[in-house]
């Protein structure tokens, strides 16, 4: 196809824009009316403007030049996952806000996620087929693991947390064998929930399941650990000897147990107590309804009392009278929910789902592997940040901290995700340019 | 590699794949759908019920904070007294704007502050997850007595207790314990995740902010019932929500010793440290001029604390570890260490002093003539520069820099206090890359004296005096000694004595240096101010000079010098700002001190004995440097 000029080719995606607009506008009517601080609606306006100018600029650069230059971009932004550990400012207390001037900052563990996407989508279109080896699988997780290593220094769990899933499902689209999917899931699943297990029974059954609190004890997971990996290698020999498939298998699975217990050691020895209480109260939030648990207890009121219809606005008691913390970033939906209910809800949900409809529908049309991989990459960071905060207000989520897209108040998200769409546009854009 | 360009089997796999991932989404929309509808709809009714009576409001309850004593466990340095604070919650005042605003005139002449403060206070960004906000601390009994048999006159208005920190010695020792003030919004944004709230007490400077954490306890809180006119009808403490009180502070202080040490400096410039070599615990710690803590607890002598901060001599500053001096003749100890482990000079090697050395055309004075004969133990005790000057052009630089920085020089001690400066080592690379320059033979020669670029602070140089005393193992210096639980009194934490730095220049080299110290006060400079009756003291002087001032006056020891039982020994280590010389000014002072330690007499009886050992030497007026 001969080149044209972009407005002769222009092939502007509508609905995706539509949607990502009101979305903005929604959040800035709803932080407005969650009123804690009485300037953020117009700073989050400010942004927004701002956002909307990179979005239009971004658009005249061919987005092909971003894998070009992969590489660079990835390491300016571990450069500014370092840069904020040296001289970053402490908040909430993680280390995450690089303050430029005038009082302006930002958050540099948000944009890197872009430029995170943006490599190992590059990777993954140069190994094309050779996914399929578990080399190339772990350089890809290696590519993650380094700025979220860096995150977890802030230390901010629930932000190093999103690269997970971002790296899982562009190793999905690139055509990762399934096994290693799936031994990959085990693993961080095993990883993730065994640290907290000890926490949870020491919650409600006030410690008398002494078999979970021997999970508590880095040393005892550690040791654990080796014994399956000793069986591991045992298996492995035998298998040497005998040549019976079986035994492959079964070395296998106790590679994988291996594995998820080696990582889970360190991370339950990471993790302060409060924050494992805080990651799993919402399983049950009555256990400590004036700590840990108030939020999820709160939200829940807030949501549950938006009702059929809602209760206007500015009438909803939760937000107005203050029960609710982290109103304009966290708990934004609750607020929404108070004050629309649920066709309210309902209507947000399908806005967000026809966003969610032309994001994969710009994965299926991408050009080459390079434009799916990058918006799969996209659509996995928008899907994961969505589901996991409204499920957090309505209590089926841990609490992580992690905010919703284009709802939430905060100038370094609301830029990432709309650099985020600039370029899930670019590649609808130019699907037939080439 | 573009799509169409590869197999069918690979697009198909592609769409198999973009079909599962479409599940997901749709799964967990379905999901949240299915639990807003339970939320919203079924338990709807019930949640907006619970909206309306959510009515139960949170006040803190303020721990009450851990006691600092000093190291016998009996000498209380910091408690806590009683007091009242009065708190506003605004969602409980009156809704009438006129009703309201007389209201907070009525409690404004209660409190004797403007109404316009309270609604400031009331005003402020940072919202309460418990609604209230503290209006005044330290409120008399008498006034919240008013409170209470009017309280249907005050809507929205309540008290509760409120411990104020007390610190029973005023200035004494305010260095090193700190003071605490209430909780910034900088602090308060930074530290929210551990357990402090908007109504904190925190440590702002020294021991209470070291070890703020330990102190502090945890807060609990108290729950009120408020009905649909918002009067209180129920206050409930919940099970697990009673203030914890924080643990108490043991300090490695002496206080009767810190007294004396006090009255010993009395009101000159400077800085004065006790500590034991053996262990690294520091028995005293002067900074001088001083401030009172307590001006910050009850925020009330606003003129006396603007004196304070605008006062010239920066009485908050702890000049043990936040003043950097030139180091002087002390320094002269580490030269020697250094041609002593080099070897480059022989030990009975002598110079010629003639009052100077004549470098190019630049003459560098002694600070008299000390004869032709100068060696290295006449060189330490009678102080002689010539010497040095002449060794170190045979040491060079970087040595005597490399020799510096291993005895823990220009470095920090990572003592538990904040704010500790590294002090400067000059070597050749420093000078090129901070004074942009290159390093002269003049240079060096300052170096070899303690004077130019070399700065150290008084810590620096007691440790420098410690590393001698011990042999060349410098003990970590430390201010706490154990953490006890409130609760039993169990000890939490207990300081084990820790190495910092382990020296690997044979022990006889130190020996040499402690006879030569010793020297000092027997023969040398110190032989007048250097003299004490009850113990067996080595030590150096030091005068260093600063451009167109009086010198600051040095002098370090340690007693008794040739002890079997190294618990035994203690180090005194004193600068007088602009004091003059160090053999007439800082050496009778750390005399004091040392003889007093030994002889467990008061101050005036020490200074008898001190006079009588000096009248049984000969007594010659010098001015030694």
């Amino acid at each position: 196809m001969a080149k044209k000029t972009i407005l002769g080719r222009v092939k502007i995606d509508y609905a995706l824009l539509i949607s990502f607009l009101i979305l903005i506008v929604v959040g800035i009517l709803t932080i407005y009316s969650a009123g804690g601080d009485s300037n953020q609606h117009i700073r989050q306006i400010y942004w927004a403007i701002t956002g909307i100018v990179i979005f239009v600029l971004m658009l005249l650069v061919n987005y092909h030049r971003m894998g070009e230059y992969a590489f660079f971009i990835y390491l300016a932004g571990l450069l500014m996952l370092i840069l904020v550990l040296l001289i970053g400012k402490r908040v909430r207390g993680a280390k995450s806000w690089i303050t430029v001037a005038w009082g302006f900052g930002f958050q540099p563990s948000e944009f890197v996620k872009i430029t995170v996407i943006i490599a190992l989508a590059r990777f993954l279109d140069r190994v094309g087929d050779d996914i399929k080896s578990l080399k190339n699988v772990i350089i890809a997780l290696g590519i993650c693991v380094i700025p979220m290593g860096l995150i977890l220094l802030q230390p901010d769990f629930g932000t190093a947390l999103v690269y997970l899933p971002i790296c899982m499902i562009m190793l999905f689209f690139a055509g990762i064998k399934y096994t290693h999917l799936i031994s990959l899931l085990i693993i961080f699943g095993i990883a993730v929930v065994l640290p907290l297990l000890a926490t949870f029974s020491k919650l409600t059954h006030s410690g008398t399941l002494i078999f979970l609190q021997v999970l508590d004890d880095t040393k005892t997971v550690f040791l654990i650990a080796l014994m399956f990996g000793l069986f591991s290698g045992i298996m492995f020999i035998l298998y040497r000897i005998t040549k019976k498939s079986l035994l492959y298998k079964a070395s296998t699975v106790f590679l994988i147990f291996f594995t998820g217990l080696i990582l889970a050691a360190p991370l339950g020895r990471f993790l302060k107590p409060y924050q494992k209480e805080r990651l799993i109260v919402f399983l049950r939030p009555t256990i400590d309804p004036f700590g840990s648990g108030y939020n999820i207890i709160q939200s829940k009121i807030a949501v549950g009392a938006g009702g059929l219809f809602g209760r206007g606005l500015l009438g909803g008691t939760q937000s107005q009278l203050g029960f609710l913390p982290e109103r304009s970033t966290d708990f934004i939906f609750s607020i929404y929910a108070e004050a629309w209910g649920f066709f309210g809800s309902l209507a947000l949900l399908a806005v967000y789902g026809i966003f969610i409809y032309r994001g994969i529908m710009t994965i299926y049309n991408g050009r080459d592997r390079f434009s799916f991989l990058l918006a799969a990459g996209i659509m996995g960071m928008f899907l994961f940040h969505i589901i996991i905060n409204v499920g957090m207000t309505i209590g089926i989520m841990p609490i992580t901290g992690i905010p919703l897209p284009f709802l939430s108040y905060g100038g370094s998200f609301l830029l990432t995700c709309i650099v985020a769409v600039s370029i899930l546009s670019n590649i609808e854009l130019r699907r037939y340019t080439h | 590699m573009a799509r169409n360009t590869v197999s069918t089997n690979q697009i198909d796999d592609f769409k198999r794949r973009l079909f599962i991932f479409s599940g997901v989404p749709i799964l967990f929309f379905l999901i949240i759908i299915v639990v807003l509808f339970s939320l919203q709809i079924v338990k709807g009714p019930q949640y907006a019920m619970k909206a309306k009576t959510n009515r139960e409001q949170y006040s803190i309850l303020p721990a009450i904070r851990g006691i600092v004593f000093d190291r016998t466990n009996k000498n209380v340095l910091a408690y806590n007294r009683r007091s009242f604070a009065v708190t506003v919650v605004p969602q409980n005042l009156p809704k009438d704007t006129d009703e309201r605003d007389r209201l907070l005139e009525r409690l404004g002449i209660l409190l004797q502050m403007p109404k316009d403060e309270i609604q400031s206070i009331l005003k402020q960004k940072n919202y309460s997850q418990y609604g209230s906000y503290v209006i005044k601390t330290d409120v008399p009994f008498k006034d919240i007595v008013f409170l209470a048999e009017h309280n249907r006159d005050f809507p929205g208005v309540y008290w509760k207790s409120k411990p104020l920190r007390v610190y029973p010695h005023g200035d004494m020792l305010a260095h090193v314990i700190g003071y605490v003030g209430m909780i910034s919004q900088n602090e308060y944004t930074e530290l929210s995740d551990k357990g402090y709230n908007i109504e904190s007490v925190i440590g702002k400077s020294g021991v209470e902010k070291v070890y703020d954490l330990e102190l502090k306890g945890r807060d609990g809180h108290i729950r009120r019932i408020v009905d649909a006119t918002n009067q209180v009808t129920a206050e409930i403490i919940d099970r697990g929500a009673e203030p914890l009180p924080g643990s108490n502070v043991i300090l490695s202080i002496d206080r009767e010793l810190q007294l004396l040490v006090e009255q010993v400096m009395g009101e000159n410039m400077g800085a004065l440290i006790v500590s034991k070599p053996y262990t690294g615990e520091i028995l005293a710690m002067v900074s001088y001029p001083r401030f009172d803590p307590n001006f910050f607890v009850s925020g009330r002598d606003k003129e006396a604390f603007k004196n304070l901060t605008l006062d010239q001599r920066k009485p908050f500053l702890n000049r043990a570890i936040q003043a950097q001096y030139p180091a002087g003749s002390i320094f002269k100890l580490v030269v020697s260490l250094a041609i002593l482990d080099t070897e480059i000079i022989p030990v009975d090697k002598e110079y010629k002093c003639g009052g100077g050395y004549q470098l190019g055309n630049r003459f560098f004075y002694c600070w008299t003539n000390h004869g032709s004969d100068v060696d290295l133990y006449k060189a330490i005790t009678q102080s002689c520069d010539s010497y040095f000057y002449q060794a170190s052009l045979a040491l060079g630089p970087d040595t005597i820099a490399e020799y510096a920085r291993h005895l823990g020089l220009g470095q920090k001690l990572e003592i538990d206090l904040i704010g500790e400066l590294d002090g400067i080592i000059p070597d050749i690379q420093w000078k090129r890359d901070v004074k942009k320059d290159v390093w002269y033979d003049g240079d060096t020669l300052n170096l070899s004296i303690g004077q130019g670029f070399l700065l150290v602070t008084p810590l620096q140089l007691n440790a420098l005096t410690n590393i001698i005393a011990n042999h060349g193992v410098l003990m970590k210096p430390y201010i706490v000694k154990e953490i006890h639980s409130a609760k039993n009194n169990e000890i939490v934490y207990r300081h084990t004595p820790e190495v910092l730095i382990k020296s690997n220049i044979d022990p006889a080299k130190y020996d040499f240096i402690i006879q030569a110290m010793r020297g000092v006060v027997t023969e040398g400079t110190a032989r007048w101010g250097g003299a004490i009756l009850s113990a067996e003291s080595a030590g150096k002087t030091s005068s260093s000079e600063v451009q167109g001032m009086n010198t600051h006056s040095w002098y370090t020891a340690f007693a008794p010098y040739n002890s079997a039982d190294p618990d035994e020994i203690i180090s005194v280590t004193a600068i007088i700002e602009y004091g003059g010389a160090g053999s007439a000014v800082a050496a009778p002072m750390v005399s004091e001190v040392i003889e007093a330690y030994f002889s467990g007499a008061d101050l005036d009886t020490a200074r008898r004995n001190i006079w009588k050992k000096r009248s049984s030497t000969r007594k010659i007026a010098d001015s030694g440097t």
